[in-house]
């Protein structure tokens, strides 16, 4: 039997890329390039990974729920499904932003107040203006 | 009472002035704020000069959030009721007495003016009309209560509408039907009242095109779906 699951050599490679990917998002959150916030999605996608192709019980639960009949093609499946989530959560946090950019603007627009020009002349101009306008 | 006339602007320059001064000429006690939504031409300058007292925005937020911006300013300085009036010269200045009437015999919450009760003889183009007839519609069946005209920007509004429009809960880009379905679950009451509406003076529509209706009736669709979805927000005792 085992002829769906994964191949010690797909398992090594699979190991490889989640280690990788983990090393490379804590790296990136040490130098201060990626929040924390924003990482623990990463770094749950890549202990995942490990604990699905190091745990085959785990893997061959999946592929059994999910009818899928290859085990690669139910890590594709995964891969897509938390691709997916990270597009969703990255508009969430956009939406957050827009929201604070829009109350920042409407902040600023009213602290940049212009109070109106009642100088007689330039209502006198307005009004010539206006007239030649018409 | 203090009264505010609330005129959004984007790239208005060519309107703005007479716009002011025919609200000014109409209602002499009002204060009347333009809210610049980052204008590229003079409206700002021109709104000062015509007497008006203007908000730059920094950027442009679309006509949702330069609107809401005059209300938050409404809250703030404490004003008693809040016209919204458009600065493209559609909506008659003269009216808008009416509708501040009309907000303070009928203890209505908010007051719209609507094209479709006599008035003036505004013509829809026929797409248009049909968008507006689905949102008629649509009001209804959420509401139970038919409103002639939902798509009305030019309403009149007491401090119990101001400090919901000011608030999280107001729409971020466009705010129409919705807005009427939300503040009625909400509780509170909208009234009509006939004004006169006239087709834009100069300078090009934000409803003009083909795809740009198609999508904005979609996303009204959905955000008048939403509404539905969402628990009535909770209005203030101020009022």
């Amino acid at each position: 039997m085992d002829m769906d699951m994964m191949t010690p050599r797909q398992t090594l490679f699979t190991l490889a890329l989640a280690v990788l990917l983990l090393v490379f998002v804590v790296e990136l959150v040490r130098r201060h390039r990626l929040r924390e916030e924003f990482s623990w999605l990463w770094v749950v996608a890549s202990a995942f990974t490990v604990l699905l192709v190091a745990y085959p019980p785990l893997l061959r639960a999946i592929i059994a729920a999910s009818g899928a009949s290859k085990a690669t093609t139910t890590i594709f499946m995964l891969s897509i499904a938390f691709l997916a989530l990270v597009c969703v959560h990255m508009c969430t946090k956009l939406t957050e932003n827009k929201t604070k950019t829009k109350r920042l603007a409407q902040k600023m627009a009213i602290l940049g107040r212009r109070d109106p020009a009642v100088s007689e002349n330039i209502a006198s101009r307005l009004t010539v203006a206006d007239e030649v306008a018409r | 009472m203090k009264t505010l006339v609330v005129m959004p602007a984007y790239n208005e320059a060519a309107n703005i002035v007479s716009t002011i001064r025919r609200a000014r000429q109409n209602n002499p006690d009002v204060d009347i704020v333009v809210i610049d939504d980052g204008s590229m031409d003079e409206t700002g300058d021109l709104a000062v000069e015509a007497g008006a007292t203007v908000l730059p925005l920094p950027i442009n937020l679309g006509y949702g959030g330069a609107l809401q911006t005059g209300f938050i300013y409404a809250e703030a300085h404490g004003y008693d009721e809040v016209v919204q009036l458009d600065a493209d010269g559609q909506h008659e200045p003269a009216n808008i007495k009416d509708l501040l009437q009309a907000l303070r015999d009928d203890h209505a919450d908010i007051v719209i003016g609507s094209r479709f009760l006599g008035v003036g003889d505004y013509k829809a183009p026929p797409a248009r009309a049909m968008g507006m007839a689905l949102m008629r519609w649509l009001t209804q069946v959420s509401t139970g209560k038919r409103i002639s005209d939902p798509t009305s920007g030019f309403q009149a509004v007491n401090r119990k509408a101001i400090s919901l429009y000011a608030s999280e809960v107001y729409p971020s880009d466009y705010p129409d039907a919705d807005v009427l379905i939300m503040v009625q679950r909400a509780g509170l009451r909208v009234r009509e009242i006939p004004v006169q509406m006239y087709q834009r003076e100069a300078g090009v529509s934000m409803h003009s095109g083909i795809l740009k209706p198609a999508w904005y009736m979609f996303k009204m669709l959905m955000s008048i779906g939403l509404t539905m979805l969402r628990k009535p927000p909770a209005v203030s005792r101020s009022g």
